[in-house]
């Protein structure tokens, strides 16, 4: 109970936090300080204005699709190679140096190479939300092999296990909470880099969207479009975080699972 | 969801591992190696295959296109452009971000208080914020620093915060039962407790003030190494545009091998007493 | 003189009811006396030490130290952890002087003031090491030293041999003893060991659980100072032996580990 009333507390001073600073907001606004500083109210107008305007509606659905066709597949290979990597010595020698080069550099710096390699376009864009997401999932899913408790496997051996066995009963399930987390954190830089790859295109998507409203000198409406994408990102990972508890009950007594590796 | 344990995973023993065959000391640089240099070969000859090196340059033209630029006044006249507001935006971010996430870890109503912005932030693509602040201030170097610094606070903030929220509550209790004010507390066991979290902030803030630094470059009118960029594109020079990608990362690696050195440095008691455990 | 008066401590548990961790504890401890509180894990007997430390409110009841209630840690007393809890980052004497620090002297200062602690618990040599370098027993040396330096009247120790192992432990008993004829202060020793608070203490409260409460108090009539010899005695005997029986009684409970 005294917990409940301090989470109760906590949530309230929060919502206080938030109110107070929509409020400064408006304030600031009202006192025409800078341009870049509307009023809350004005940017509030523009959401209900923007969020249904079709031009917007046509750039979140171009991000989407390419989310859609870019994510799944780079999650699907993470998983596996990470799951090699965790397992086999000799391939983790083999590809340990490259993926940690590139959990260590700035991959926006990659972007201009890949615009020479696949054009002014989608192809760019599936390019960059890749490589966003492919390491980060190989590493954590690696890592979470590596958790397993050597005892249990002993003991699964004792009873015979053979190793498709180990694998399954195992090491897999050891490697899920650690898979999970990689997953989340990927979803959260695949946003990342769809915005950004369409911020440089400059044309499509909600990326291309924020560079033309900012250089309209629309801010209203490029705060809105702001908003969105930061709350898209807070719902898409809350989601992975659901499904997470979902298909892991049997830590949901625990917190969300550290990843291993968030990477630059 | 924020503290990043990379050397603790990495340097895991592979009891696991399925091992086969016999291996000597060397066999994992074998391997090693061995990946790395196919991998440039492969990057190579898939190079040299090509009709035209508009698109995809040859690593060996990418290195000698990197060596000949090294060797330009331009070349270092740009990397300063691009430097000097880079630097200013990571020290701000660093400050910023330690003092914040003290605030943050140590008293939970200010926490709360923050928490709706710091996980807006946290969500949010930070480029999206590149023209709000052109907006605000131009595209001289106080956008640019401003840029740089958002990009790095909030890691170096959430980081901080962890380190000093998961202090070890024996620690804290052992402090607390011999009665010294709370300041002393803080300075005499929850800081010092608190580095390890502070110093992976300060390693994966800077990774991400290097990315600001690069998104500034491609994405406001480029006067540094973006210039070089869109000079290089505009030329159809791909193997010089392909040698200023590799000069940035090139930098970025460099500055995340020193920060992780800084970071294991101060956090050796922390190691050595896992060691023990 | 340390009066625990109707102590209680109450949770709320999640499904809305609550739980009573201890209920009506009241005793008194005399000074100089070495008071060992025993019972089965989960009797409370931490969270009652813990209370007396300053570190934990009663949900109900006082503790009176010489006459005034107790409302937080206070200087007159120091406690030795179970864990040991030293700062892994600071060497052996810092460690020792840590207390002082606490309490306001420079680094410098109580590094000084440390020193001889240090050769009182036999590290002499040792001031410049670090923690994860020493042995359990030499850290709990650490963890006793650091609550002798700041010279309380009251020692309060938590199982503190109870993470070592059985011939450390028995040599910790005995520097202890040693430590204690000189100091002359009061102590309380929380353990779930019969044979150590036989050996150490003038009285041995046995505690019962669920909730945990006083279900008697012993003397311990075996002369001063004792030494080895004592543990063969049959006073000695019949003490361990009647307490063995007072806890059996509670093991029927399978949270409850058998008494050593």
């Amino acid at each position: 109970m005294r917990n409940m009333t301090r989470q109760n507390r906590n949530r309230l001073l929060s919502v206080i936090g938030l109110l107070a600073g929509l409020v400064l907001w408006e304030v600031i606004g009202r006192l025409e300080l800078s341009p870049a500083f509307p009023p809350f109210s004005a940017v509030l107008a523009a959401v209900v204005e923007v969020w249904s305007s079709p031009r917007f509606l046509e750039a979140l659905k171009e991000s989407l699709i390419s989310i859609a066709i870019a994510l799944p597949p780079s999650i699907v290979l993470g998983v596996a190679i990470g799951l090699l990597i965790g397992r086999y010595r000799r391939v983790e020698w083999a590809l340990d140096p490259l993926i940690n080069t590139f959990l260590s550099l700035p991959l926006v710096a990659l972007i201009p190479v890949l615009f020479l390699i696949f054009g002014l376009g989608r192809g760019s864009i599936l390019a960059t939300i890749v490589i966003y997401t492919f390491f980060i999932v190989v590493v954590n899913t690696a890592a979470g092999v590596k958790t397993t408790d050597p005892e249990i496997v002993e003991m699964a051996r004792s009873f015979g296990a053979g190793e498709a066995h180990v694998m399954n009963r195992v090491i897999l399930p050891s490697a899920l909470p650690l898979t999970f987390a990689g997953i989340r954190i990927a979803t959260g830089r695949a946003i990342r880099a769809v915005i950004i790859a369409e911020q440089v295109i400059g044309l499509i998507g909600l990326g291309g969207l924020v560079q033309r409203l900012g250089g309209a000198f629309a801010v209203e409406q490029l705060y809105a479009v702001v908003l969105f994408v930061g709350l898209f990102g807070l719902v898409s990972m809350e989601a992975v975080a659901i499904a997470e508890r979902k298909a892991l009950p049997w830590i949901i007594a625990q917190e969300e699972t550290e990843p291993a590796f968030q990477g630059a | 969801m924020v503290t990043d344990q990379a050397a603790g995973a990495t340097d895991v023993e592979l009891t696991l591992a399925a091992r086969g065959g016999s291996s000597s000391r060397w066999t994992p640089w074998l391997f090693r190696i061995g990946s790395v240099g196919l991998v440039l070969l492969i990057w190579e000859l898939y190079g040299r295959a090509q009709d035209t090196t508009l698109f995809f340059v040859p690593f060996t033209s990418v290195v000698t296109a990197l060596w000949e630029l090294v060797q330009t006044t331009e070349f270092w006249d740009a990397f300063r452009q691009t430097f000097i507001p880079f630097i200013w935006g990571w020290l701000l971010s660093l400050v910023v971000g330690i003092f914040l996430g003290l605030l943050i870890g140590r008293f939970p109503a200010f926490d709360a208080l923050t928490k709706p912005y710091v996980t807006f932030l946290n969500a949010l693509p930070i480029s999206t914020l590149v023209p709000i602040a052109v907006i605000l201030f131009g595209i001289g170097y106080p956008s640019r620093i401003l840029i740089v610094f958002l990009f790095g606070v909030i890691e170096v903030t959430l980081n901080t915060a962890a380190g000093v929220r998961y202090v070890n509550r024996d620690l804290v209790e052992m402090g607390e039962s011999f009665n010294g004010t709370q300041w002393r507390l803080f300075r005499k066991v929850i800081l010092p407790a608190s580095v390890p979290g502070i110093m992976a902030g300060v390693r994966i803030g800077t990774g991400r003030a290097v990315v600001g630094m690069v998104v500034v470059e491609i994405l406001l009118v480029a006067v540094g190494m973006g210039r070089l960029i869109l000079r290089y594109r505009g030329r159809f020079q791909s193997a010089e545009l392909y040698a200023v990608v590799l000069a940035l990362i090139l930098f970025g690696i460099l500055l995340q091998v020193l920060a992780r050195r800084i970071e294991l440095r101060a956090s050796r008691w922390k190691s050595e007493m896992e060691q023990v455990a | 003189m340390i009066e625990i008066r109707e102590i209680g401590r109450q949770f709320n548990t999640r499904d809305g009811g609550t739980f009573e961790a201890l209920k009506d504890v009241s005793f008194s401890v005399k000074d100089k006396e070495f008071f060992s509180i025993i019972g089965p894990s989960g009797c409370g007997k931490t969270t009652l030490l813990k209370m007396v430390a300053g570190l934990v409110r009663p949900t109900s009841g006082q503790i009176v130290i010489d006459g005034s209630p107790v409302s937080g840690p206070g200087n007159d007393r120091a406690m030795v952890f179970q864990h040991f809890v030293l700062l892994p980052w600071a060497d052996i004497l810092t460690n020792v002087g840590f207390g002082l620090e606490m309490r306001g002297l420079s680094r410098r200062e109580s590094r000084e003031a440390a020193r001889p602690f240090l050769d009182r618990v036999g590290l002499t040599g040792f001031a410049e090491h670090y923690p994860h370098e020493l042995s359990g027993g030499m850290q709990q040396r650490v963890g006793l030293a650091r609550a002798l330096a700041v010279s309380p009247d009251i020692l309060l120790m938590d199982e503190p041999f109870g993470a070592l192992d059985a011939q450390t432990r028995q040599l910790m008993q005995e520097d202890l003893m040693r430590i204690w004829d000189v100091e002359q202060k009061t102590v309380i020793f929380v353990t779930h060991s019969m044979d150590e608070a036989a050996y150490l203490s003038d009285r041995v409260l046995v505690m019962d659980t669920h909730p945990g409460k006083v279900r008697e108090v012993l003397d311990v009539p075996l002369p001063r100072p004792r030494d080895e010899a004592v543990r063969t005695t049959p006073v000695f005997n019949e003490l361990t032996s009647h307490m063995w029986h007072e806890l059996r009684g509670m093991i029927g409970d399978p949270t409850a580990p058998a008494p050593e």
